[in-house]
């Protein structure tokens, strides 16, 4: 009867005391007002435990800060918060203990505003208010850490010193660490403590700080007593994994010296085994240490607690620094252990990763040419894209607008039109992170359901005697049912360039504003480049909605590349991306933006020489109204020379007006019947000398002064 | 204007040996090997089979410069048969009157064509591919092993036991990493004999520094170029030094906002010990780094401040204002607003900042960056911040976008901007305000080789569009692989060694873009006076030469007549200046 009467008084004693902490450690509202409100009923309920409410006055103080987040620092108020922690000071049934909890908080308080004096003052009346050891080590070890925050090491040293607190932690906050790793090698080599005491002291040497990368003194320590610590846990090693993976991640000599170490840890994860063995074949390699690399990837090769892809790659590496292997075959030797693997079919993702970790490592041990070899044979594992083709007819008049395009049987024939369905790469979300240069590509990567899928777009090219039409065509197949705001449909990025080695012209069109930006430049204008100019319609855009989709045209006119016009046949690159919500998809297959080498080839038909020809001739007509207009300009590099005042009269006598009577009277010749042979004169000698009227006058100009201030007399 | 009328006379000369095909000999020149001049900063990517078609068959190197500056020239060489051992050297120069410029001040160096990726010359995009392309500056051309075969480059260690050469050029999923700063990898210090293959067109450079004590006038003298055969050619040198020394430059907008010049990410990442630490330095000095960023944070070790502050003061890089480095990151990336506790970390810092920029630097204008291209959110939430850094009379720098305007554009000192720097519409609003120091970046970042590109780029075109600062991403110390990268080349505008600096071509451009600002602003200078002096004709020169500047347009000027024409502005001005006492 009585131990049934004291077990339910217990019960509903636990009840209680369950109850009441469940009440206390409701969690409190988020908005920092009522998180006040709340806390303050808290602390003004007396009955509740003094040092609950004690607790709950502190809190109440924290919520009133938190109320000042977002003010600028000279307009915050504390003094709420400060009434808060004072009100705590003053309940009524608090014992000394809480009571000296009280005054740290605000002790604490006035410490974070920098108020040292006042907050040590609070710890001193708490140590007052609290005799017992307890009380005493917590107000000591507040007063200093309200020293140390003043920066007074003397006088924080004093109190740990004094108190026997722990200087190892004192002179790791101070960042002394030299004093830390003697302190530290002094408890690892006490034989007389406890090797748990003493394997602490050893996790807390200054070696292991991640500002200190002393790679001989962690070996030294390690070798010293790793093995005495392994004896009674042989998990102890994997505190080198951080090492292994930041300070020393690129240290050949480390990574083989610690590797051993942590595969000998039972509890290494599978990714971090994974990691340790990859570069530890890679340390071994770099250092010449062959032998031990081929022990080491035969062991790993067996080692079910590698994966797979791990495991392979190890075979692989015995395989191919086996002396006898040296000329052989790298795709055979990948393939023909890859049909081994039975257990786990690898993806060739991971099959390609393997071989060009041989590579990788054959190149670190200097064995270049093995090393080319494997790499080979993982590129051509990859199975890139072959290069698309784009072809670019000639026509007597492509279209020269949406409409035109749209009613032209050029669009009717998809042999010749360039599908956009090449994935874009995988970098996107950095490219978007990271490419200032470029904004407005109104792309993201895949997320969501919206699939590349849902739209198809391709893109048509023809050229005639004005320049070089591209037009697209997007179709969405369902169309978006989401609006925000505009409807979001992206936009296209591209390139076009005449030759590898030639500048390439970079545009962005906004999709369905049809907002053009040819801002990034990568050449500015001289002899053999031309900046494009939309107001003088060297580069023109349009986009409009149409039906189920949208149409963009894109020009080039001649102008721009008037000294290397295309031959028929002749291959240019092109390269365009659809940017979507659902990532891009692009023409040539580029794996990253602005990549010549995945771009598409332009190939021009139909550029006989009667076609080259009438570009040639519409040049003509270009290039001389270009230089007459300049010609005429008061500003311009004729009227400025000829100036008696601005300009230079004796220069202009002996350079430029026998530069312009000569090019003067090759404008004359410019007729609407030119015959060819006078066409193609002019193309020669007159068209480059008009186009470049301002640039061959900035030349004479140079060479003039240069000679005025270096003759010899 | 003296020698007006002669050298016009001489201009014919100029136009037809433009035309000529033929070379003109020097006496005792074997007509086998043919040279010529041509423009130090051009956009033509001169190659083994480039005609130098822009350059001047068989005609002297000229260089105009002020005292004090350093200036390239550059010729191309061609033999119809193999040359091995070809030595070149420079005489000293003389004036009539024998003063003497000693050829000490001439470094001479190979233009170095190797592979770079499919981007080169035009962009800093990766690309996998690989072509050849001028940009190295080497006194020994072998440094750099080039196979054309395979098309891969190898940097040669002279190690103890030998020459070896190491694979540069690896793709990047191969490539195991070269330390340029450990290996035993340096330049020799001055130009090594050359081989001169049959047919090719081969690229020397010359800088020449000018002592600021050079007396003006015209220094002549020779390029010999000797060799085995035997081989004797001498490529006339005509130095013309000019009367003035360039100030430091100032905006174009207001002459006494000084245009601060700096690259991001130059602080060498070697121990300030290190044999490469103090001539890394002196090169960026010399490339005209004005403002070097220190690149410090609050809880490095002082003697690592104390040291770093020393080496840009003994470097003589300008400290007013001056870059420290970063404060700390606090709070979240977001608009999330900034607790008390995260203000109260910040002042704190900030008070460390200004009592060691008072210690070190004898004021308080140090400049601490937070952050890099930040969201609006949170550029209106670091408010608080920038008034803490303000408070200690430090300056703020941020590098982003165009909302910065908007959100912080009354507390932003130092900022970056994501434009062109053509945009002079983005500069207006901000220079309105008149308080911030601002930049492009990014379009482009450094890492094209073309020296013409950067030299306009980092100059006059952002200079008259009204930025007043220089501060691109990035000056990046390597890594010597072209291909290490995913998206973005290694933004290299010089390559280090474990002894300093190898000098490109676009570094060299780099120079003269800020020599052309500085050359803008004496030019100013010189007006303003003008216009202050009372004397209408005075006046009228100083008006005429404003006049002239405003005119020129940064993207499609060539630039090379337009430094010679800010210095005929600038002869003619001083003139004035001399006549009117």
């Amino acid at each position: 009867m009585g131990g049934s009467v004291s077990s339910r008084l217990a019960m509903v004693l636990l009840a209680v005391v369950v109850a009441e902490y469940a009440r206390t450690e409701e969690t409190s509202p988020a908005d920092p007002m009522a998180a006040v409100e709340w806390h303050r009923r808290q602390a003004e309920d007396v009955s509740l435990p003094a040092r609950t409410r004690i607790e709950a006055w502190s809190r109440m103080a924290e919520s009133w800060v938190r109320t000042q987040d977002g003010l600028e620092l000279h307009r915050m108020d504390l003094a709420l918060a400060e009434k808060a922690l004072r009100r705590a000071l003053e309940v009524a049934d608090a014992s000394p203990s809480d009571l000296a909890d009280a005054w740290i908080h605000l002790g604490r308080f006035y410490e974070r505003q920098d108020r040292f004096e006042e907050a040590r003052a609070c710890y001193a009346k708490a140590a007052e208010l609290d005799p017992s050891p307890a009380g005493q080590a917590k107000a000591a070890r507040a007063q200093a850490s309200a020293w140390l925050a003043e920066g007074n090491e003397e006088q924080a040293r004093a109190i740990y010193e004094s108190r026997g607190f722990d200087l190892i932690e004192l002179d790791s906050k101070l960042g002394r660490w030299d004093r830390v790793a003697e302190r530290c090698e002094q408890t690892v080599g006490d034989t007389n403590l406890d090797i748990r005491i003493r394997w602490r002291a050893f996790s807390r040497h200054s070696v292991w700080n991640w500002r200190n990368a002393e790679e001989e003194t962690l070996r030294t320590l390690c070798d010293r007593w790793m093995p005495l610590f392994v004896q009674s846990d042989s998990n102890r090693p994997l505190i080198l994994l951080q090492k292994f993976k930041n300070a020393f991640s690129r240290r050949p000599t480390f990574i083989a010296w610690a590797a051993p170490w942590l595969l000998s840890a039972p509890d290494l994860s599978s990714t971090d085994r994974d990691l340790v063995l990859s570069a530890q074949f890679q340390a071994l390699a770099s250092l010449g240490r062959v032998s031990d690399l081929m022990a080491a990837a035969e062991r790993a090769a067996s080692d079910l607690r590698a994966s797979p892809k791990v495991r392979y790659r190890a075979r692989l590496i015995v395989r191919a620094f086996s002396p006898e292997f040296r000329e052989g075959s790298a795709s055979a030797a990948a393939e023909d252990l890859a049909v081994s693997f039975r257990e786990v079919k690898l993806t060739a993702e991971e099959r390609c990763d393997a071989v060009q970790g041989v590579a990788r490592a054959l190149l670190a041990a200097g064995r270049e040419s093995e090393a080319r070899k494997w790499h080979r044979a993982a590129e051509e594992m990859r199975a890139p894209y072959p290069r698309a083709v784009l072809p670019c007819v000639y026509q007597s008049e492509a279209p020269r607008d949406i409409s035109g395009w749209l009613a032209s049987p050029l669009i009717q024939d998809f042999t010749r039109a360039g599908r956009l369905n090449r994935p874009y790469g995988e970098n996107l979300s950095f490219l978007l992170e990271t490419d200032s240069a470029v904004t407005g590509r109104n792309a993201a990567p895949k997320q969501n359901d919206v699939r590349a899928g849902e739209e198809e777009t391709a893109v048509w090219a023809a050229c005639d005697s004005e320049g070089i039409w591209f037009f697209f065509l997007t179709r969405h197949l369902h169309p978006p049912k989401k609006m925000e705001g505009p409807i979001w449909a992206g936009s296209y990025e591209g390139y076009l360039t005449s030759g590898q080695t030639d500048p390439y012209y970079f545009f962005l069109i906004e999709i369905p504003s049809g907002r053009l930006s040819s801002s990034f430049r990568t050449s500015y204008r001289h002899r053999t480049h031309r900046l494009v100019d939309v107001e003088r319609g060297t580069l023109r855009t349009d986009t409009r909605r149409c039906g189920d989709g949208i149409a963009t045209v894109l020009f080039y006119g001649w102008e721009l590349f008037y000294d290397r016009l295309p031959t028929d046949g002749g291959e240019w690159l092109f390269e365009t991306i659809r940017w979507t919500a659902a990532g891009g998809v692009s023409l040539g297959g580029s794996r990253s933006v602005h990549n010549p080498s995945h771009w598409a080839s332009l190939i021009f038909q139909g550029l006989n020489e009667e076609n080259r020809r009438a570009i040639r001739r519409r040049l003509i007509q270009k290039a001389v109204a270009s230089y007459r207009e300049m010609r005429r300009d008061p500003g311009g590099p004729v009227g400025w020379w000829a100036d008696w005042d601005l300009g230079d009269p004796v220069f202009y006598n002996k350079a430029v007006r026998p530069l312009v009577e000569r090019l003067d009277v090759w404008a004359e010749e410019t007729v609407s019947d030119m015959s060819d042979e006078t066409v193609e004169r002019l193309f020669r000698e007159a068209v480059p000398r008009w186009l470049e009227f301002d640039l061959e006058l900035s030349t004479l100009r140079e060479y003039y002064l240069k000679e005025m201030w270096t003759e010899i007399p | 204007m003296g020698g007006t009328v002669s050298a016009a006379l001489r201009l014919g000369t100029w136009l037809s040996l433009f035309f000529r095909s033929d070379p003109l000999w020097v006496q005792g020149a074997p007509p086998s090997l043919e040279w010529w001049e041509v423009p130090a900063l051009s956009d033509v990517r001169r190659m083994f089979d480039t005609v130098p078609w822009d350059g001047i068959p068989g005609g002297a190197v000229r260089v105009i410069a002020a005292q004090g500056e350093y200036e390239p020239a550059s010729f191309v060489l061609r033999s119809d048969r193999m040359r091995e051992n070809v030595r070149l050297s420079v005489s000293d120069l003389t004036q009539e009157d024998g003063h003497r410029l000693s050829a000490d001040r001439i470094d001479l160096r190979v233009v170095k064509v190797w592979y770079q990726n499919g981007n080169a010359w035009h962009s800093y995009f990766a690309d996998p591919g690989s072509i050849l392309v001028p940009e190295l500056l080497l006194h020994d051309e072998n440094l750099i092993r080039v196979d054309r075969e395979s098309r891969a480059n190898y940097a040669r260690l002279d190690e103890p036991s030998g020459p070896r050469y190491v694979w540069i050029s690896a793709p990047r999923e191969l490539d195991t990493g070269f330390d340029p700063f450990t290996a035993p990898f340096a330049d020799a210090s001055t130009l090594q004999p050359v081989t001169l293959l049959p047919g090719e067109f081969k690229q020397l450079w010359l800088t020449v520094q000018i002592p600021p004590e050079a007396k003006p006038g015209l220094y002549r003298g020779e390029i010999v170029v000797s060799g085995d055969d035997p081989l004797r050619v001498l490529i006339p040198l005509l130095v013309r030094v000019l009367p003035f020394e360039l100030p430091l430059p100032r905006s174009y907008f207001d002459l006494d906002r000084p245009f601060l010049v700096t690259l991001m990410g130059a602080w060498p990442p070697v121990p300030l010990d290190h044999p490469a630490m103090r001539p890394i330095l002196r090169n960026l000095r010399a490339h005209n780094v004005l403002h070097l960023d220190m690149a410090c944070r609050v809880n490095m070790p002082e003697e690592e401040i104390a040291g770093r502050a020393a080496l840009v003061k003994e470097m003589g890089f300008e400290t007013r204002p001056v870059f420290l480095g970063w404060l700390s990151w606090v709070g979240a990336h977001d608009g999330t607003p900034l607790t008390f506790d995260e203000l109260m970390s910040v002042r704190r810092e900030t008070v460390r900042w200004r009592q060691l920029c008072e210690r070190l630097f004898g004021h308080t204008e140090g400049i601490v960056g937070l952050g890099d291209e930040q969201g609006a959110a949170w550029v209106a939430k670091t408010r608080p911040i920038w008034r803490l850094v303000h408070e200690q009379g430090l300056r703020s720098e941020l590098a982003g976008h165009r909302h910065y305007l908007v959100k912080a554009g009354h507390m932003l000192d130092v900022y970056p901007a994501a434009v062109s720097p053509s945009d002079l519409l983005e500069t207006r609003p901000w220079n309105a305000v008149g308080h911030t120091w601002m930049s492009f970046y990014a379009n482009q970042h450094t890492g094209v080789e073309n020296p013409a590109f950067v030299r306009r780029q980092h100059g006059l075109l952002g200079y008259l569009s009204d930025f007043s600062m220089v501060n691109n991403y990035e000056f990046a110390y390597g890594p010597w692989n072209d291909w290490v990268q995913d998206l973005y080349k290694p933004m290299v505008l010089a390559y280090p060694t474990c002894q300093g600096l190898v000098d490109t071509l676009a570094w060299e451009g780099f120079r003269e873009a800020i020599d052309d600002i500085r050359y803008a602003t004496l030019l100013k200078t010189l007006a303003q006076a003008a216009l202050r002096s009372g004397d209408l004709d005075r006046i009228y020169a100083g008006r005429k030469a404003l006049l002239w500047l405003a005119l020129v347009n940064g993207a499609t000027a060539d630039l090379n007549a337009v430094r010679l024409e800010m210095i005929r502005y600038i002869l003619l001005l001083r003139k004035g200046l001399e006549n009117g006492g």
